[in-house]
């Protein structure tokens, strides 16, 4: 192992950018969910099952968020592989740090960073639930609420990378600065599912959809539907009517076809790039 | 594919997959013995479009890149470090090649401001990382920024594109003098340093003990320092030379070709002759960029 791991986490983690809008922006709305959106749930207290109403109910909360959080730590990600592609190319030949060396460091360190800003939100959501409502969130699977955190870092990750090469691929900056946006745009889809109803299938078509669906699972013991959530949340895990849940199976094999996909596409990008001419890259 | 993985994953080093056969290894026995740079036919350039084409040149010992701005020294340079493409022919350092090396510590120092552009680090750290991967030595590195006014504290409180241009540029050249590389390139090292420190660097430069030391720069003032110094002009994307430093300095440049021309140079254009003792002389040019004002002028 070289520096580069633990100089790479660092910056990631450290830089205001990254601290700013996947911490502090993403803690902002935990604040909401908290303290103003979830405040109905409150009415259930007398229930025997409000403790896990409460755990399932923010598990909404710190799914999606956390989602948020990567997919603004993986802009971050996107404009470092653009800004130092030069670099990168330098020290893979003339360093120690060869490609190998590379490719397993920076995908640990930025699969590190991506689970360092998830936990920080899912973290954040525990302890305001606890100080509001005096429930401590204890999911039912925390290994399974680990590992799928993980393949959603992995997720962003390579879509990330993808997004990096495609912007070193166009000359515009306006095109690099939208495609550097590409992860912050995604991760607000399964956000903006769990209010509105369009079947299982997106689950399936798209990860983070599917992901966030399970998360939910790991942590309240029920799979709820990939869209919809809060909806279900109410009719099902409430009131106890009948719902079609999202599929896991389907929707990890589903997880790791985009990932086969976007893993093959990242290096064929990267094979075929061209070098750019370093004022190009800022 | 699965041959050659660290190669082809992600194209970090060349564009095409190698075979195994032609995988390039890290010749140990050459280290300290050979330390040549050769260009062969080498167009390189970005996107697609070569600046340097069907260059050759061989880089050995102490040679100096003269040409004015823009003529394609640094591109070269970015060439030779992996930084740009190499389009057809060859580059080869130490036997290597430049578009296939992989994990060759030691065989090249780089002073190219973007080869240092990683990571959000302050500028400490970065020179800590980049002794770690090129195996250099930090404690000289250290020792040697503090003389040029670079001490630690600023070193750390400091982001590499926070310092000032010429803090950066002996920032980048200390960094890839301590890399102990066999073959450095030292790109105008001296650009925007104030004179004092311009002195100093150019006094480390010439103590360097590395093998083979590029310097590339539009200054020719450096010559009567560099008089031992073998020296390349470089002009509209290719290279004349090599020619000495010490018969460089009492040649003059005039338009056109002259029978008595030691070197003969076609550019943008114009025709001029280097020539013995007559013309505009080099060195009163202070930057090649006002020879083609002299150009001007004599026509």
């Amino acid at each position: 192992m070289t520096k580069y791991l633990l100089y790479k986490v660092r910056s990631i983690t450290l830089h205001p950018g990254t601290v700013f809008w996947s911490v502090f922006f993403v803690l902002f709305w935990a604040i909401m969910w908290v303290y103003v959106f979830g405040t109905g749930i409150t009415k259930y207290s007398s229930m025997p099952w409000y403790r896990e109403a409460v755990s399932a109910y923010f598990a909404t909360a710190f799914s999606s968020l956390g989602i948020i959080a990567m997919g603004s730590a993986s802009i971050g990600l996107t404009q470092g592989l653009f800004t130092s592609i030069a670099a990168i190319r330098f020290l893979t030949r003339f360093s120690r740090l060869s490609p190998r060396r590379f490719i397993v460091e920076d995908l640990v360190a930025s699969l590190l960073s991506l689970l360092v800003v998830a936990l920080v939100e899912v973290v954040a959501v525990i302890l305001l639930v606890w100080q509001r409502y005096g429930v401590l969130i204890e999911p039912k699977h925390p290994l399974a609420l680990l590992g799928l955190l993980v393949v959603l870092g992995l997720f962003f990750y390579e879509l990330s990378l993808v997004s990096g090469h495609l912007a070193l691929m166009v000359a515009s900056r306006h095109m690099r600065s939208a495609l550097s946006g590409l992860s912050l745009i995604v991760s607000f889809v399964p956000y903006a599912l769990l209010f509105t109803g369009s079947g299982n299938l997106a689950g399936y078509v798209f990860p983070p959809i599917g992901l966030q669906a399970l998360i939910i699972g790991a942590v309240s013991g029920e799979t709820p539907p990939a869209t919809n959530t809060i909806n279900w949340f109410k009719e099902s895990f409430l009131e106890g009517r009948a719902y079609t849940s999202i599929d896991p199976g389907l929707a990890m094999a589903a997880t790791l076809v985009w990932l086969l996909v976007m893993g093959i596409a990242a290096m064929e990008l990267a094979r075929r790039a061209k070098a750019v001419h370093p004022a190009e890259l800022g | 594919m699965a041959k050659n993985t660290s190669l082809f994953v992600y194209g970090l080093c060349g564009a095409e997959p190698l075979s195994p056969r032609t995988r390039p290894h890290i010749p140990y026995y050459t280290w300290g013995r050979l330390l040549v740079i050769v260009l062969r036919e080498a167009s390189i350039g970005y996107r697609g479009e070569p600046v340097l084409r069907n260059v050759s040149a061989e880089l050995r010992g102490r040679v100096v890149l003269l040409g004015p701005n823009g003529a394609g020294k640094t591109t070269l340079m970015r060439g030779v470090a992996g930084i740009a493409d190499i389009y057809s022919g060859e580059v080869l350092i130490d036997g290597v090649s430049a578009a296939a090396a992989c994990g060759c510590a030691g065989l090249l120092g780089v002073n190219l401001p973007e080869a240092y552009n990683l990571l959000y680090l302050d500028a400490y750290r970065v020179l800590e990382l980049y002794m770690d991967l090129l195996g250099g030595d930090i404690g000289y590195a250290l020792e040697v920024l503090e003389r040029l006014g670079l001490g630690k504290d600023l070193l750390r409180r400091r982001k590499p594109w926070e310092l000032s241009a010429g803090q950066l540029k002996a920032f980048t050249t200390v960094a890839a003098l301590a890399s102990n590389a066999g073959n450095i390139l030292l790109d105008e090292p001296f650009e925007q340093l104030d004179p004092a420190h311009k002195t100093r660097a150019l006094s480390l430069i010439e103590q360097s003990k590395t093998g083979t030391l590029v310097l590339a720069t539009h200054e020719t003032w450096l010559l009567r320092r560099l008089r031992s110094w073998n020296v390349y002009l470089v002009f509209s994307g290719r290279l004349w030379g090599s020619i000495g430093a010490e018969e460089l300095l009492g040649s003059g440049v005039v338009r056109g070709r002259a029978r008595d021309a030691i070197l003969v140079i076609e550019a943008n254009g114009f025709v001029m002759s280097l020539v013995r003792g007559r013309g505009e002389p080099l060195i009163r040019l202070v930057s090649l960029d006002h020879v083609y004002e002299v150009l001007m002028e004599e026509a």
